[in-house]
């Protein structure tokens, strides 16, 4: 058997195992749209660990990952940093989130601040902003998954096909169990690719360097740039304080607010199991550590990648490893793709029906949920003839849509934090701050000491959301009231008093 | 009293990892197990923010 065809049985077998617990998990779960957008709340800690874990670690975390820290030395540290910076406040607005779930049925992020600030408007935006977000990283997923396996099989599975395959698995387990089969699957793959990028992250430095220590103390002799902060940018200058700094708290407040991982709130058995997920959350972010280690290993490897973000494949095809590791490495790296490609498909979809079409038409259960599958087909299809077909670079929407998603946490807070906070205020601070944010993304020299434009667009989005708020009637007492107080004053829920801040 | 340090701990935390918190520790030697000191920062608050989050969560209520 030659080499490539040892490594393409045994990601054929990873497939066929992600496929396999994909289709087996649906069976217990009801064909209501709570059950296919929030798997009728059933998921425990072990779905839920994963589920956050493996959804949040994309395919950037083997290739992207290691491609900072080779290219730019310490700048990856703001990715190590910003996780548990933004997870942390899950704890306390994810058991409420749920609870308000529990009471008004809520599936989506959307629907729980459109049920707190009604308008029609605000969620067909919201469900537009989470599509056009979804749809580039959902194609970024597609084409690493056909770029390592078409460089691990030396091309003879191609690009296309290698896209195809992995995704075609994810859109058979999607359509047929919803988010009970990323739950499961999600577990299988966040194993995997935990124990793949540990055992690289050991191997490679110690095969090249005789071990960890010796590889920083080379870098440090050769590349001293790398191992101070605040690093380099993409094109090898120094990056700024500014521009560093602002981008771990700007990745901070935007952490919880991408749709797909915040409607997870609405999966859980119970609180605890949201709260409990958050405690063991660091335990799945130090993953980044292998993950720099592999980059790092590349700085004074011999031979350089045609990308930066191909070092680890770069690597792993130099340094002749067997057939069995190359397959278990590109297994590893699907994991990581499609543990989040399948989020991203299954939010869009749920997302598009919930916030985007059932506000005006009323669609039965089984109605949603088919139309649910139907647009799981088309943005899967989109996005595969965008990032295959016709090879669309559409990582610039990407990054404008990181500071975007962070216009969303004034509205969610308020939302659950702030009596006195109208629909009109939110509708202010969302517009505002969302068209500053656009302006300084694209205006990037115009920003006040590189500072990320998410932030200067949480300045007026908060500015405006309390000023116009205040200047106009409040909500009857209530409804806010339901919102507010939804939390029964148990462990580690303080009741909140009006005027509580907003957006912190 | 809990709520509030636990909050002062997480305000720490950013503080520590950014600038200008982070200046005093922004060197690579000496290593710490093997990595350099300024990566061993990072991934020690992480650490210890799973130390903080696990006893604020098995700790009983109350002051």
């Amino acid at each position: 058997m030659a080499r490539w065809q040892i490594v393409t049985a045994v990601v054929a077998a990873y497939l066929a195992v992600t496929l396999a617990i994909g289709l087996f998990a649906g069976r217990r779960v009801s064909k209501s749209v709570a059950g296919y957008v929030a798997a009728d709340r059933g998921f425990g800690l072990l779905a839920m660990y994963f589920v956050t874990g493996a959804t949040i670690f994309s395919a950037f975390a083997f290739l992207g990952g290691p491609g900072w820290a080779y290219a730019r030395g310490a700048a990856a540290f703001y990715i190590l940093a910003y996780g548990v910076l933004g997870i942390a406040p899950w704890y306390w607005i994810g058991p409420r989130a749920a609870r308000l779930g529990r009471r008004f049925g809520f599936v989506t992020q959307a629907q729980l601040v459109v049920g707190r600030f009604p308008s029609r408007g605000l969620s067909v935006g919201l469900a537009a902003v989470s599509v056009l977000a979804f749809i580039p990283y959902l194609m970024l997923q597609m084409s690493g998954a056909g770029i390592v396996f078409e460089a691990v099989t030396d091309g003879h599975v191609p690009f296309w096909a290698g896209a195809a395959v992995a995704y075609g698995v994810v859109l058979i387990y999607v359509l047929r169990s919803g988010v009970a089969a990323i739950g499961w699957t999600n577990v299988f793959q966040g194993v995997f690719m935990i124990t793949i990028a540990w055992t690289l992250g050991i191997y490679i430095p110690t095969t090249l360097y005789g071990g960890i220590g010796p590889m920083f103390e080379a870098i440090a002799d050769a590349r001293p740039e790398l191992l101070a902060l605040p690093g380099l940018t993409g094109s090898g200058e120094s990056w700024t304080w500014g521009g560093f700094s602002s981008a771990i708290v700007a990745s901070a407040i935007g952490f919880l607010m991408w749709p797909h991982l915040f409607m997870k709130s609405f999966t859980a058995r119970s609180d605890d199991t949201i709260r409990r997920t958050v405690v063991l959350f660091p335990t799945f972010q130090l993953f980044l550590i292998p993950i720099f280690l592999i980059g790092f290993a590349g700085v004074l490897f011999p031979t350089a990648p045609p990308t930066s973000d191909f070092i680890l494949p770069h690597m792993i095809l130099e340094t002749g490893l067997p057939a069995l590791v190359v397959g278990l490495f590109c297994a590893g790296a699907l994991s990581a793709s499609m543990s989040t490609g399948d989020a991203l498909l299954h939010g869009a979809a749920s997302i598009a029906v919930e916030d985007g079409i059932r506000p005006f038409l009323g669609l039965d259960e089984r109605r949603a949920r088919l139309a649910m599958q139907i647009l799981v087909v088309v943005m899967g299809a989109v996005a595969y003839y965008l990032a295959v077909v016709l090879r669309a670079n559409l990582v610039q929407l990407l990054l404008a849509a990181y500071g975007v998603v962070d216009q969303l946490a004034p509205p969610v807070y308020a939302a659950l934090l702030w009596r006195r906070a109208t629909t009109p205020g939110v509708l202010a601070g969302l517009a505002g701050g969302t068209a500053t944010t656009v302006f300084f993304f694209f205006q990037g020299h115009l920003r006040p000491w590189d500072i990320h434009e998410g932030l200067l667009g949480l300045v007026v989005n908060v500015t405006l959301l309390v000023a116009v708020s205040l200047a106009g009637a409040s909500q009857e007492a209530a409804h806010a009231d339901a919102y507010v107080d939804a939390v029964q004053p148990e462990r580690g829920a303080d009741r909140p008093t009006s005027g509580a801040s907003v957006g912190a | 009293m809990r709520n509030a340090l636990v909050v002062a701990f997480f305000v720490a935390y950013a503080m520590a990892v950014t600038y200008p918190g982070v200046l005093p520790f922004n060197r690579a030697y000496p290593l710490i197990a093997g990595l350099p000191f300024v990566l061993a920062w990072y991934a020690g608050w992480v650490v210890l923010a799973g130390v903080v989050l696990f006893l604020y969560h098995s700790l009983p209520d109350g002051d």
